[in-house]
């Protein structure tokens, strides 16, 4: 049995002094911080459209359409999934894409990348176990001539109906304009 | 309808000892193809086969603009069931839609690899017939023909080493008959490509560099 004389149970000291953390608040905090940030459209978000932006950003989900993020890292996660073209100064992709893919620098295609389409960039790196089927155009090109139009397939963007906005600062969706190549065959 | 190479016999275990999983090979072939292509300011490629971090490395540095289109074509052509190998017109519109490629597209070099031991005489004269458009007088096709009674049931993934020699990767261990096309079968199948070397290796593949002449 408990002694009534008992004493309490101790109670860890509080330094009244030490302050608290600040709370996080991201709307307190300024345009520069923001733009530092990644960007993420999430696995459950899928977007129809055109994808425009000033940051650079990871997407797990599914786009659509168009994505352009001039002077920004595009990265495409492991859930991501891409019908579209692509335009971003450094590209990474682990997940699946399809489509035209011109990097300013460099294109990285992970060892869990997939991609059916066209890449172009002055430096292109294949990783072990990826799986690629398409054009690659790398290197110095002195011609004025767009390297894509120099002798690779057309364009297999993905048809696009409606517009949704990813949610995050600094990248704008819009509706997509490019057409869907038709196969003449049914799929395999 | 399958494609034949899905439609060829049962494949058989590799007799002992089997296939080791890979191993190093000298390529004269490849080589001389190569030493035709390097220096270039710019060099366009079409590759039937997979996709290869080496490969694509060994190319870039060879030049100072590559272009090269990466096909896996064996793969491609596994996945299709819809094809009617006794309708002619199905081999263009197949090869159509494989390769749409623009009419100004000229490669310089063509990288075979072994595929064409995977292709019945139709399938192989339908592909040649289709890529014509794509040379020039000077385009060269990089090809290995087995000489064996008996080839890997898939064809075997080649990494370029270096400039002479080249990793062969076999993804299985069972055998299947191989067609042993004589060059004679192969002019016959390529009537604009002409002969620019041929060498046999100890591994019973003959690895043959053509040259386009231009379609008469």
């Amino acid at each position: 049995m408990w002694k009534k004389d008992s004493p309490e149970p101790a109670i860890p000291a509080v330094n009244p002094i030490q302050p608290e953390p600040a709370p996080r608040n991201p709307i307190q905090r300024g345009p520069v911080d923001r733009l530092k940030e990644r960007a993420i459209i999430g696995a459950a978000i899928v977007i129809h459209g055109e994808v425009s932006g000033g940051q650079d950003l990871l997407v797990n989900g599914r786009i659509e359409g168009k994505l352009s993020l001039a002077n920004q890292s595009l990265t495409v996660g492991r859930e991501g999934r891409i019908k579209a073209d692509m335009f971003a100064k450094l590209i990474s992709i682990e997940g699946d894409v399809e489509g035209t893919i011109q990097g300013e620098e460099k294109i990285v295609l992970r060892g869990t990348g997939s991609v059916r389409g066209n890449l172009i960039a002055p430096q292109v790196v294949l990783e072990e176990g990826c799986r690629f089927k398409g054009s690659i155009d790398m290197g110095d090109n002195d011609d004025d001539q767009e390297p894509a139009a120099a002798g690779g397939r057309e364009s297999q963007g993905a048809d696009s109906t409606a517009a949704a906005a990813p949610g995050s600062p600094g990248v704008v969706a819009e509706p997509a304009r490019s057409a869907q190549a038709t196969s003449p065959f049914p799929k395999a | 309808m399958r494609w034949s190479l899905l439609r060829n016999p049962e494949p058989r275990p590799a007799p002992e000892p089997t296939l080791p999983e890979a191993e190093i090979h000298s390529s004269v072939g490849f080589n001389i193809a190569y030493n035709q292509i390097r220096g270039q300011r710019k060099l366009s490629v079409l590759d039937l086969g997979s996709a290869y971090a080496s490969n694509l490395k060994f190319l870039s540095q060879c030049v100072r603009f590559l272009h090269i289109e990466i096909e896996d074509l064996y793969d491609t052509l596994s996945s299709f069931d819809f094809f009617d190998p006794r309708e002619p017109r199905s081999y263009d519109a197949v090869y159509r839609y494989l390769f749409p490629y623009g009419e100004e597209t000229r490669f310089d070099l063509i990288l075979g690899w072994d595929l064409f031991n995977y292709l019945e005489e139709l399938e192989l004269a339908g592909l040649i017939k289709h890529l014509d458009r794509f040379c020039y007088p000077g385009t060269l096709l990089f090809s290995m023909i087995s000489t064996n009674r008996y080839i890997p049931e898939r064809p075997i993934r080649f990494r370029i080493v270096d400039s002479e020699r080249l990793r062969y990767e076999y993804l299985s261990s069972l055998l299947r008959p191989s067609p042993r096309y004589h060059r004679a079968d192969l002019n016959r199948m390529m009537p604009h490509f002409q002969l620019f070397s041929s060498f046999r290796l100890r591994n019973g593949f003959k690895e043959y560099v053509f040259s386009f002449q231009g379609r008469s």
